[in-house]
């Protein structure tokens, strides 16, 4: 069957009841739990997934992406009002939303959020529905070498977008590749680092991880930061502008969603990054640069547009090679394969038909975004102020329910807890989290892949050389290590002259 | 320069240098484990095929993986070290997000006062959470957790409190078990019954 036609085909799979129920509910949940300051949307879609077990997969999986779509958007309401993201995405929001929000004008912030934030989403999902088919198609071809050669690239590029410090973003994303390799190896059939435990053999589970690693640990940060603290909120009547309020800045919105949609398909670069560049694009290009930071309606648009465009960006990589762009769609690999869905360029060939309906259902949720954000504005509102004692223990009890259902397993329960700790002491020393997820998702395949490549080439190890495509890859990696040098190196020069 | 800001420019400086340390230290942690793992590689059993052939066995990828952790971590520890004895002259401004967020809370009085004990308290209940849930099963288990947690942390009239715990585990309970189908544990005391 052609493009068009499976996509119309997948737009007829999914317009029911049901399908579009459980959107809206995602949406909702991805909202509310969005916009309640430290639970991000990796937390959101992490602590629903057990949720979507018993479901189908076109319910279950549409519920998850209105997730996606919810969270991030959601995070743009706490960031306005209460001047804290309930995001990472939205940490640029805070600047010229609570801005506004101080001088009387949250309502407008808040709707311009929502305009542009589904707008960017839009522009997404139109770049995911076109450019996900063709490229799986070509990733049909990637044999285990140049599958070694992406994923080592996924790896190093993970590093190098750790902010400061990418020697820390390395050593997480390894410790999570020592973490997947516990359990049974599944070339030889040997068990490694079991320890003599059983219930080891089959592997860390998934979802015990990512639940452990992002919520509990969670709610470990915000047990050690809680203070009691009373925040109100104010939002005027007024929560609805027309068009042509925003004459004049919708060519800043289709540049910081092309930017959100780029920056989210790079592995390992997420929503924040994304509103930081399309932000300093924006500011860069704008005639009001002097008020940007002081209530300038340019910066929520480029920051909001961005961070929500990345969402379809970054389930390009992973719908069509297999490669999380961050740590959301980290979890959503866990989501898919609990669906029985192996995301990478077979989902395409063997899956079609559950794929289309799932990138309809994509454009669907940001449809049904804009709604749920126009109607629920006031109530999302009172929402981000509850306090974060009353949150961490809610979250909590989601996580262990959450964590035993998927295999009524109390090992399940206790890796959890100890993937907490774990977590919680890394996040407290400002080691970043994304790395670890995507290192415990691609260190088997890289495993796998290399294995298998040496295994056809008799252990040659010359054989990587033997695909451009690889070589393309290693080059690519060799060069993001070696990138800060350079750049340090050109500044001494620039320095000494 | 003032009194106030020369006190505040050293508890900022300490405050770095605490957590460099505690960096440090972490990263410690993470090179020991990098060389547990290597050495629990050689507790994989190898095959006598795997071993004739020239093909990489199962312990080589392990090993590869431990050796980057333990000199990622070598060199994690040697430039923190630095840093840690160039204080004096460090840039503190990575970590003025910190000395920023400290000021603006206002400190609580009381055995909670530190966030370790804090952390501790919440780890205790936490553990105590996952035995209970185990022996007494969910509904009980999360009812127990959830108030303790809200009487310790949220400090409301207890009447509040116990009428939360109970709507939202009872609500949790209903959703997975009636509408997701999900089976709880009934907890392992009450199994016989």
């Amino acid at each position: 069957m052609g493009f068009l036609p499976s996509i119309l085909q997948g737009f007829a799979t999914i317009v029911n009841v049901y399908s579009l129920l459980s959107i809206t509910i995602g949406v909702m949940l991805g909202v509310f739990i969005g916009c309640l300051p430290g639970l991000s949307g990796t937390m959101a879609v992490a602590i629903i997934t057990p949720l979507t077990f018993t479901m189908s997969p076109q319910i279950g999986i549409t519920l998850l992406l209105g997730v996606f779509v919810g969270a991030i958007y959601g995070g743009s309401i706490s960031a306005i009002l209460i001047g804290t993201p309930g995001t990472p995405g939205s940490i640029v929001t805070v600047f010229d939303g609570y801005a506004m929000a101080k001088k009387g004008n949250a309502g407008k912030a808040l709707y311009t959020a929502l305009l542009f934030s589904v707008f960017g989403g839009i522009v997404s999902a139109l770049f995911l529905i076109s450019i996900a088919p063709p490229l799986s198609k070509i990733a049909l071809q990637f044999g285990p070498r140049e599958y070694f050669g992406l994923v080592l690239f996924g790896i190093s590029i993970i590093a190098s977008l750790c902010g400061k410090n990418p020697l820390k973003g390395l050593i997480v994303g390894f410790l999570g590749i020592t973490f997947a390799l516990i359990g049974l190896d599944l070339t030889s059939g040997v068990s490694r680092f079991t320890i003599g435990i059983f219930d080891l053999n089959a592997g860390l589970n998934l979802m015990s991880v990512l639940i452990g690693y992002f919520a509990v640990s969670e709610v470990l940060m915000m047990a050690s930061q809680m203070v009691k603290t009373r925040r109100t909120v104010n939002v005027e009547d007024k929560t609805f502008y027309g068009l042509k309020e925003y004459k004049g800045h919708w060519w800043c919105a289709i540049k910081s969603s092309v930017i959100g949609v780029v920056i989210g398909i790079i592995p390992g670069a997420g929503a924040a990054i994304a509103s930081f560049v399309s932000y300093d694009a924006a500011k860069k290009s704008s005639k009001n640069s002097k008020d940007f930071g002081s209530g300038c309606i340019e910066g929520i648009i480029a920051s909001e547009a961005a961070n929500n465009a990345t969402t379809g960006g970054a389930l390009i990589p992973m719908m069509t090679l297999g490669i999380p762009g961050d740590p959301v769609t980290a979890v959503l690999i866990g989501s898919f394969m609990i669906q029985g869905l192996q995301p990478g360029p077979l989902l395409f060939q063997y899956n079609s038909e559950v794929v289309y309906s799932l990138l309809a259902g994509f454009l669907i949720a940001n449809i049904i975004l804009y709604f749920i954000g126009l109607l629920g504005i006031k109530l999302f509102s009172k929402i981000s102020v509850v306090p974060s004692s009353i949150i961490a223990p809610c979250v909590m009890v989601l996580c262990m329910v959450g964590t035993y259902a998927v295999r009524n397993n109390m090992m399940d329960v206790i890796i959890m807890l100890i993937m907490g700790v774990i977590g919680f002491i890394l996040k407290k020393h400002e080691f970043p989290a994304g790395p670890f997820v995507i290192g415990f998702i691609l260190g088997p395949i890289l495993e796998k892949s290399l294995r298998q490549a040496l295994t056809a080439s008799r252990g040659d190890w010359s054989t990587f050389f033997g695909s451009p495509v690889c070589v393309g890859f290693m080059l690519l990696t060799l060069f993001t290590y070696l990138n800060p040098v350079i750049k340090k190196v050109f500044a001494g020069i620039k320095a000494k002259a | 320069m003032s009194t106030f800001n020369f006190v505040s420019s050293m508890s900022a400086k300490k405050l770095a240098f605490q957590e460099k340390t505690g960096e440090l230290i972490v990263t410690l942690g993470l090179m020991l484990w990098g060389i547990f793992f290597y050495w629990r590689s050689f507790f994989i059993p190898i095959t006598a095929a795997a071993q004739k052939s020239n093909i990489i066995t199962s312990t080589f990828f392990p090993r590869l993986i431990s050796f980057s952790i333990i000199g990622l971590s070598v060199a994690h520890i040697f430039v923190t070290g630095l840093k840690i004895m160039r204080t004096g002259e460090k840039d503190v401004s990575d970590n003025s997000a910190h000395a920023q967020r400290g000021s603006e809370q206002a400190p609580e009085k009381g055995l909670l006062s530190s966030p370790l004990s804090r952390i501790v308290a919440a780890g205790v209940l936490m553990i105590g959470f996952v035995l209970l849930f185990h022996i007494i099963g969910f509904l009980p288990s999360s009812f127990i957790f959830m108030l303790s947690f809200l009487l310790i942390f949220h400090k409301k009239h207890l009447f509040i409190n116990i009428a939360l715990s109970a709507a939202f585990t009872t609500a949790v309970f209903l959703i997975f078990r009636y509408v997701f189908i999900v089976l709880l544990p009934e907890g392992i005391l009450f199994e016989s019954f």
